[in-house]
């Protein structure tokens, strides 16, 4: 699998020179500015590239709203954004999103629904096909690429999920709640599996999680968010080495990440 | 129907015709035997002779032929133009703003007290006929279509507007599909209701077909006959659902996939005693 080896001299550059992904006062207010619902207030956040951020928070604090934003799925009511340089005004074609249900089209094999951004974008089958072959190698779908999404397990239609979100090689990968679905055995996995296809990209990945140990494996930053109305709290940096073990989630310094952030939430108990 | 492939057996297909001989045998006996006068029960062998009459004699086929054809006309136009409309209304919010308040009007009216009225207005050709069937199937086939149209995952949607998709990728690629399963269910109810409203618009003044003949019979006191019409409708409706099936099971083939308990498959948006 050759997915692209990042050209690390622009990449130090440019996290100097600006961040990659740059929210500036993002605000969201569902419904009339007076009597609406406060969803996010005020959020300031820099991402850099190849940088893996997690976003935890309780539920309804605005992470999912926030990556819409950033998507551009959904304007926000007040505040800018930039990515890769220009400034978010909506959809865009360098975003992968995964969703916390796999979102497949029932009516497509797993190979064709991986191929759906390649048909969306007009880039064309033919020239794709070795590269999405590789890209379900890459998420172990190899053998299935010809079977449809319900003859599949819940985890593998999630990896179906995270090869279709790469297939149009985006820059930056949205990730929301994307292994809530899953059991504990097979989310582990998950995320092992995930730190590795990432360590091995060039990617940019914002996720979302409800899972404060969940967030210190993954992240090189967690972001914890407060209760409606959403802002943050703290962003902190998690200095553990990769690549990341499951062992280490029993290591003393990945626990005390955890307690760390579980005080912001000791009040409420609103995560597990 | 619940699965029974793992008893249909030879043993089971030769008991089960056993059964059949004998409920036949039964019937006829308690007719010739227990006095039940003919006109109200005619026995087997009447209706047999009478099925055979009708062939041998060649008067069948012109009448099974034209019932058909009126079936088959009305429920494509009717299907056609219920496709069209509930795309439309599916698609512009005004469309669907200045047409809704006369679609529920007309879904709330038994559409059958109407078919008086088309035979008078109509003729007793075979046009009434089309125009009957054509507007039976109508209903359901657009309210199916609007709530097909309409049950595009929210995720899906989403999905492909991240990805820069076009309205017109979003219809094709995504709600096209995703209706499949709504306006399969409204042809399966459109033509048991077309034949339907064909036979009754036959009865109530027709110059040919198998409702006019049925109704003649009856004035003649041809029960025989009548029932033996009654077997040639059940036959000709089963196999429209067959062939429609056969359709169906080519084009929404991820139906035998989807496990989850799919809207369209619990309740269709309009079930057939609204429809009528
Ligand atoms: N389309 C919408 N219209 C109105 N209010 C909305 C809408 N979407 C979200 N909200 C509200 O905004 C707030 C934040 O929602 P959001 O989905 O971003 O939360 P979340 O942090 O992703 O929660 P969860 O962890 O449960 O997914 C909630 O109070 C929700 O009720
Ligand atoms: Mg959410």
């Amino acid at each position: 699998m050759t997915l692209r080896v990042p050209d690390l001299t622009t990449t130090t550059s440019k996290a100097v020179a600006e961040p990659f992904i740059r929210a500036e006062g993002v605000s969201k207010i569902y419904g009339s500015e007076t009597d609406g619902v406060v969803a996010l207030a005020d959020v300031d956040l820099n991402i850099d590239q190849r940088e893996m951020v997690v976003i935890v928070g309780p539920s309804g604090c605005g992470k999912s709203t926030f990556m819409r934003i950033l998507a551009g799925l959904t304007p926000a009511t007040s505040g800018a954004l930039w990515l890769g340089g220009d400034q978010v005004a909506g959809p865009r074609q360098d975003v992968g999103i995964v969703f916390q249900s796999a979102v497949l089209f029932p009516w497509r094999t797993v190979l064709e629904n991986v191929m759906l951004p390649i048909d969306i974008q007009k880039r064309g089958r033919k020239e794709h096909m070795q590269w999405v072959k590789d890209l379900l190698l890459l998420v172990g779908l190899s053998e299935f690429e010809n079977r449809y999404p319900s003859e599949l397990s819940g985890g593998m239609q999630q990896r179906v999920g995270i090869a279709r979100a790469l297939a149009h090689d985006p820059k930056v990968l949205l990730m929301d709640e994307p292994f809530g679905a899953l059991d504990a055995m097979t989310r582990d996995h998950m995320n092992v599996e995930l730190q590795r296809l990432w360590a091995a990209s060039d990617k940019t990945v914002l996720f979302i999680t409800h899972s404060i140990p969940e967030a210190v494996f993954l992240a090189d930053r967690v972001v914890v968010m407060t209760p409606r109305p959403g802002r943050i709290a703290e962003i902190m940096p998690i200095d553990l080495p990769r690549e990341r073990t499951l062992d280490m989630m029993s290591s003393p310094e990945f626990g005390a990440y955890v307690r760390r952030i579980r005080t912001h939430f000791g009040s409420t108990g609103a995560l597990d | 129907m619940p699965d029974l492939s793992d008893i249909d057996t030879l043993r089971n297909r030769i008991l089960s015709v056993f059964l059949l001989v004998a409920i036949l045998a039964v019937w006829e006996l308690l007719v010739r035997v227990g006095g039940i006068p003919v006109f109200v029960l005619p026995p087997p062998s009447s209706i047999f002779s009478a099925m055979w009459r009708g062939f041998a004699t060649g008067v069948y086929y012109e009448h099974i032929a034209v019932t058909v054809f009126q079936v088959l006309a009305g429920y494509t136009i009717g299907c056609g133009l219920g496709f069209l409309l509930g795309a439309a209304i599916a698609l512009n919010r005004y469309v669907a703003y200045f047409l809704y308040p006369y679609i529920v009007m007309f879904l709330s009216m038994p559409k059958v007290a109407l078919v008086p009225l088309i035979v008078l207005w109509f003729g007793l050709g075979m046009t009434s006929k089309i125009v009957t069937a054509a507007l039976i199937s109508f209903f359901p086939l657009m309210i199916n279509t609007i709530t097909g149209l309409n049950a595009a995952n929210k995720d899906q949607v989403d999905l492909m507007r991240s990805l820069g998709a076009s309205g017109r990728q979003i219809f094709v690629m995504l709600r096209l599909p995703s209706a499949l399963p709504f306006v399969f269910a409204g042809l399966e109810i459109a033509v048991t209701l077309s034949l339907i409203g064909t036979v009754v618009a036959e009865f109530l003044g027709a110059e040919r077909g198998l409702g006019m003949l049925m109704q003649n019979m009856n004035f003649l006191m041809d029960i025989g006959g009548s029932f033996s019409i009654l077997i040639i409708l059940a036959l000709i409706g089963l196999a429209l659902n067959r062939t429609l099936l056969f359709v169906r099971r080519r084009i929404y083939f991820w139906d035998k996939f989807d496990q989850s308990p799919s809207a369209a498959k619990k309740s269709p948006a309009i079930r057939s005693a609204e429809a009528l």
